[in-house]
């Protein structure tokens, strides 16, 4: 007897089981780390999302009525709401029979227009991020409004109900496109909605800055507006919480009861889409751009591997919009959404930054993900006889035309448009955008290679972890580009030795990335040592800029938060020693101390004699002051001598040990020379020679306690001999 | 040719190769064979510097498989068990792209692109973006990756896997073309009967282990089996599932 056919609710609840059983058997075999690391990261940012729009909410309701309230409230869901909608009409990999999921469950006894709805439905479930992502905002309503805790739940369930309707929605534009366009032209219909999307979440984010930035010039918009904002769909999103503002719960609860009816004739839209479009159209949904565009013609010339990665994106048309069109995107909001043209253009520094700004998006989304295409023919390029090094490098120069040429070509009108500036500090201005954007570039190659890991199928080749480190550590250049030409230097320095170091990590883990066990070694790369490096130093140039320019008046805080920056960043650098292998070589501990008391009082005396106060605490009498200093010295020991003089040491120690000792001496010495140019502190005999004692005693002795004694003698010598 | 002394790879606690030893000299044929799981393309990688050692070693043409690997790839061809392309390159742009990546100018890679193509029968379908390719033919085009540049030595993970008979035919009929060349050529396959016609000697391997290598006769005369005793049999023996007590116990 055949067996019966599902129906919407049991298919469900099927799905339900099957992905939280999956997720479960997820985390047993890869461990909770991950998913709990994501977890804590989505709360946090929620949280802020709260913090930060109650604020901006409240002042809104101290300035406006409640009408007006209600339209600014309609405003942000409506605007989030739509750009969801319009992002995952776009996405196209829910309902496409290409998909796995897809082809499983439609060789079943299942219909489309079922798995349709069922499929809306376990979202709601098993999506608990994007079943609430109204939440953040409608909570920080409620708590403005002063609402009770039942309010939350209010607005979870609002949050939920929007969500359903539209996962339902843009199942239906879906089935639409796959039913309507014709195979060549769905090509062009996707990328249409794609860039809607991206259009959609940018106005999201422009009323997001504007909500945030200035919400009582909002409120005074609203007034005129709102009457039309009240009529849009985003009122009805806002309805139930403020009729529980008015204190009309059975108002409420039915408002809410008339979402859900919403949501479920969005369900209703959907399946009757589904079951109009049966399988017509369905089963060639998923089938590839390529089968029905002719085939290319012969080129004049042989791709090689550096012009491989363009080819292959122009191929990609969906690709190369993304690749154009978001950065501009990002940047056109910077300049109207968070800051304003006029400010963003009104000085030399200012352009330079936006230039960058978009190069650097620029490399996140081409460079940065150029291992996520390799992903499955990689094997290709290691199986022919030529170094990894040089075909990254290839890649590189070619992303590099397109990245650096595209901070210039943002650089060149911008440097038109801004007030007149001598033309020499233009050019260097124009040509540190254009290394940067070229050294983010190589960066971005290195990194990914670095990142990538193609031993797991299930896992991306390039994570968020490397995203968000390449993010930081690019965003920080910004900070070159403001600063003067000692800290240009010096931040060139770091920028040099980051990208060098991540380099040579990434063209030797792009070696082992298809070997699980070997990228699970644990070991201390110079890279890791490099980026937590040039963290450190590029926040304590923000920290001391900014105590600049706050003034006089705040520069406890500002200690204090150099301090608390130094602390962070030196446990950061005992933790990643972890990962260092134990050392051969060590002095015994008296011998060491000895030598290190020796260097220390020598670096002492001679840094006394040619004026100490550059490496001495302001206030001397005070015993906080010591232990603040003490504690930061030790900090940056653990930074300068702990991590990256260990880690250069064991990246050179291949070679004789006294020259990997040497090497790793001379590669401190300078990056220490470079964070003090950098930071804008002085450049003393003693600030250059005390370090370098530490440094010397680090790579005489082996021993992170020998720079410790040296550094803390020296202070002592200084402040008292 | 190619030797392998003490040859170890481990995944955690898993030991995918367990001390691996073997030598295959110029211009011999050998097939690599055992059950799923038991380590060939394991070993196979290990062979391509794709994966480190644990412990041991492993050389082609006496470039160390890991340290020397860059070398090694002049004179060895590859075919992978899965072979992923670049889907929005055609196949003879992917010649093309192999061929000057092995060092070959670009008249001399489009010259060799297109007669290989043409050797391996992929026709008009060259022309087309690989993304359209069936199974078999990606087979096709990843045996032509591997000779486009004439290489000395060829290693061939499951060249048959997934083809349809036709398909299976066509390409052991190439891989003889080659062997006649006196190329040396180490295959893993499940096609037995395959392995028996086109390799001078079987290497079989279960859990990671070596478990016998030689000639089909030798490895009869070895275990004992009578002289009309199929390689399957004779496989099915070393590797310690005989066929029929697992349909006994199937049956059961």
């Amino acid at each position: 007897m055949p067996a019966a056919s599902l129906d919407t609710g049991a298919l469900a609840a099927l799905l339900i089981r099957s992905r939280l059983r999956s997720f479960r058997n997820g985390l047993r075999v890869r461990g909770r780390r991950t998913p709990l690391l994501i977890t804590i990261a989505g709360l946090v940012i929620a949280l802020a999302y709260v913090g930060l729009f109650s604020q901006a909410f409240a002042a809104i309701v101290d300035s406006v009525g409640l009408r007006e309230q209600a339209a600014a409230l309609a405003l942000v869901t409506g605007a989030l709401s739509f750009g969801s909608l319009t992002a995952k009409a776009a996405s196209s990999d829910a309902v496409r029979a290409g998909s796995s999921e897809n082809e499983f469950l439609l060789a079943r006894p299942v219909s489309l227009a079922t798995l349709v709805a069922a499929r809306g439905l376990a979202d709601a479930v098993t999506d608990p991020m994007g079943a609430l992502f109204l939440f953040p905002v409608l909570l920080a309503a409620t708590l403005v409004w002063r609402l009770p805790p039942a309010a939350w739940l209010l607005a979870a369930a609002i949050s939920s109900a929007v969500q359903v309707a539209i996962s339902m929605l843009a199942y239906a534009a879906q089935l639409c496109v796959v039913r309507v366009a014709a195979p060549a032209r769905r090509r062009g219909v996707w990328m249409v909605l794609r860039l809607v999307a991206a259009l959609a979440l940018a106005a999201v984010w422009m009323i997001g800055t504007w909500v945030l930035r200035a919400p009582a010039s909002l409120a005074s918009t609203l007034t005129a507006g709102a009457g039309w904002l009240n009529r849009t769909p985003g009122r009805l999103i806002v309805a139930p919480l403020l009729a529980l503002v008015r204190g009309d719960v059975s108002g409420a609860l039915g408002s809410l009861v008339g979402l859900w009816v919403l949501a479920g004739a969005a369900m209703l839209v959907a399946a009757a889409v589904a079951r109009r479009a049966g399988m017509s159209g369905w089963e060639e949904a998923g089938a590839p751009w390529a089968e029905a565009a002719p085939a290319p013609r012969p080129r004049a010339r042989p791709i090689t591997a550096a012009s491989k990665d363009l080819l292959l994106i122009t191929r990609d048309r969906g690709q190369m919009l993304v690749l154009i069109a978001m950065p501009a995107i990002f940047v056109g909001i910077q300049i109207f959404g968070s800051a304003g043209w006029t400010w963003s253009t009104a000085s030399l520094a200012r352009i330079s930054c936006l230039a960058y700004s978009l190069a650097l998006y620029m490399a996140t989304i081409g460079p940065l993900t150029h291992m996520q295409a390799e992903r499955r023919a990689f094997w290709i390029l290691r199986t022919v006889p030529v170094p990894l090094a040089r075909l990254f490098a290839a890649k590189a120069r070619a992303w590099s035309a397109v990245v650096g040429g595209a901070a210039a070509f943002a650089f060149l009108p911008l440097a038109v448009v801004m007030p007149p500036a001598p033309l020499a500090e233009v050019v260097v201005a124009g040509l540190l955008v254009v290394v940067g954007a070229v050294s983010m570039t190589f960066l971005a190659i290195a990194m990914a290679a670095g990142g990538a890991d193609l031993s797991d199928e299930q896992s991306t080749a390039v994570g968020p972890a490397t995203i968000y480190t390449f993010l930081v550590v690019g965003g920080l250049y910004n900070l070159v580009l403001t600063g003067d030409l000692r800290a240009r230097l010096g931040g060139l320095a770091l920028y040099l030795f980051v990208t060098a170091a991540h380099w040579a990590a990434g063209v030797e883990r792009a070696e082992i990335c298809l070997d699980a066990e070997a990228l699970r070694a644990p070991r201390l790369r110079t890279a890791d040592a490099a980026s937590v490096l040039l963290i450190y130093a590029l926040g304590a140039r923000g920290i001391a800029t900014a105590a600049r320019m706050a003034g006089a008046r705040t520069a406890p805080i500002a200690v204090g938060m150099q301090l608390g920056w130094v602390l962070l960043m030196g446990v950061v650098a005992l933790y990643s020693l972890r990962r260092a292998p134990p050392l051969a070589w060590r002095w015994a501990l008296p011998r060491a101390s000895l030598v290190a008391l020796l260097l220390g009082a020598a670096a002492g005396l001679v840094g006394r004699r040619a004026g100490a106060h550059a490496v001495l605490p302001a206030d001397l009498g005070s015993a906080w002051t010591w232990v603040g200093a003490g504690a930061a010295l030790l900090a940056e020991e653990a930074i300068f001598r702990g991590l990256v003089q260990r880690a250069v040491e064991e990246d050179l120690g291949a070679r004789e040990r006294w020259r990997a000792r040497l090497g790793a001496a001379v590669v401190t010495g300078v990056l220490g020379l470079a964070t003090l140019a950098l930071a804008g502190a002085p450049l003393t005999p003693a600030t250059i020679l005390i370090p370098l004692a530490a440094t010397a005693a680090r790579a005489l002795t082996g021993r992170l306690g020998a720079a410790w004694i040296a550094r803390l003698v020296s202070l002592l010598v200084c402040a008292f001999l | 040719m190619i030797e392998t002394t003490g040859l170890c790879k481990r995944f955690g606690d898993t030991r995918a190769v367990e001390d691996l030893s073997l030598r295959i000299e110029a211009g011999e044929v050998v097939g690599f064979l055992g059950p799923n799981g038991s380590g060939k393309t394991t070993t196979i990688r290990l062979l391509m510097g794709l994966l480190r050692p644990s412990a041991g070693r492993a050389a082609i043409l006496g470039h160390d498989c890991h340290a020397d690997a860059v070398a090694l790839k002049r004179d060895v061809g590859y075919l992978p068990d899965e072979p992923f392309l670049y889907p929005y390159l055609t196949g003879i742009e992917t010649l093309e792209l192999v061929g000057g990546l092995h060092g070959l100018a670009p008249a001399e890679a489009r010259r060799r692109a297109s007669t290989t193509a043409e050797r391996l029968g992929l026709g008009a379908a060259a022309r087309a973006y690989t993304v359209t390719y069936s199974l078999g033919m990606k087979k096709r085009l990843a045996l032509a990756l591997a000779l486009v540049h004439e290489p000395r030595v060829l290693i061939l993970d499951e060249p048959t896997n997934g083809l349809d008979p036709a398909g299976a035919r066509e390409m052991r009929s190439a891989i003889a073309e080659y062997a006649a060349g006196g190329r040396t050529i180490f295959l893993s396959t499940h096609l037995l009967d395959a392995a028996e016609r086109l390799c001078h000697r079987v290497a079989i391997i279960r859990k990671g282990h070596l478990e016998a290598i030689g000639t089909p006769d030798e490895l009869r005369a070895r275990f004992a089996a009578a002289p009309g005793t199929t390689l399957e049999d004779l496989f099915l023996r070393v590797t310690g599932v005989d066929a029929p007590t697992r349909g006994a116990g199937d049956g059961r």
